[in-house]
């Protein structure tokens, strides 16, 4: 193994650092859309749940509407992510996790207690959009 | 008296901690590529690296060999894909290079000081 010099070994952390800008710079896109697709189609999805109000059938075709979003999101982008940056693993899970809480505990007493009350929807889908508009910040920040 | 920058105290100088395995260009390529990715398609290192299939192949199996990298085999559809991402072990290994090349380099910068302080 031959030594390098301390220019040469200068000029290896340089290659490291610039390798580590090409994956920070090839990652995050696909990902970051994903989870802004998904918080707005969450608050869209909650929002219309108050317009469509007590009609069951409403509430089926808005349901319906927001599973095929979800489809789509994930065919459509996640299948291309070529690489994930360090620490991915530990923002997506935090960012999918919260949503699932939020979103679960937004749609039960939504649908539990306060079905008509139109004011409702929107402000608990702001509220469980939160952790994916935070996780696609995370994503998309170079 | 504190050692001369790149050496240990007990005068050992820090090339005999450089990590042969990291220390061959497309490995340390590679890796420095995987140290910022939690994991990378097969693809993505090798156009990142500037390499062909078959050269990231072979220096991948050395690096599965060593330890320090896992590959996982996947499909998109129909379509085969190879994930590589570094192990504890490789990202420890990679740390400790960095910082014995960080040594080597000191000495560049410790030799412009004294030549300035002359």
């Amino acid at each position: 193994m031959s030594t390098p010099t301390p220019a040469e070994a200068t000029a290896l952390l340089e290659k490291a650092g610039a390798a580590g800008r090409r994956v920070r710079a090839g990652s995050g896109s696909r990902t970051g859309a994903w989870l802004t697709g998904m918080a707005a189609a969450t608050w869209g999805y909650l929002t219309a749940l108050g317009v469509a109000g007590g009609s069951d059938e409403r509430v089926l075709l808005v349901s319906a509407v927001f599973a095929a979003t979800v489809l789509l999101l994930s065919l459509g982008l996640l299948p291309g992510v070529r690489v994930n940056r360090a620490g991915f693993g530990r923002r997506w899970v935090g960012a999918v996790v919260g949503w699932g809480v939020l979103y679960a505990a937004a749609l039960v007493l939504g649908l539990v207690l306060m079905r008509d009350t139109l004011a409702y929807w929107p402000a608990a889908g702001l509220v469980a959009a939160l952790p994916l508009a935070l996780g696609a910040r995370a994503e998309l920040r170079s | 008296m504190s050692a001369p920058s790149g050496q240990l105290p007990g005068g050992q100088h820090a090339r005999h901690r450089l990590d042969e395995v990291v220390h061959q260009p497309v490995r340390f390529s590679v890796l420095a590529a995987l140290a910022a990715a939690d994991e990378a398609e097969f693809s993505f290192v090798r156009d990142t690296v500037e390499v062909s299939d078959s050269v990231l192949s072979k220096q991948v199996t050395v690096l599965e060999e060593a330890g320090y990298v896992r590959v996982r085999k996947g499909a998109v559809g129909r379509r085969p894909r190879t994930w590589l991402a570094l192990t504890a072990d490789g990202r420890a290994a990679f740390a400790q290079h960095l910082a014995v090349l960080r040594e080597i380099a000191g000495e560049q910068v410790a030799g412009q000081q004294v030549a300035a302080d002359g």
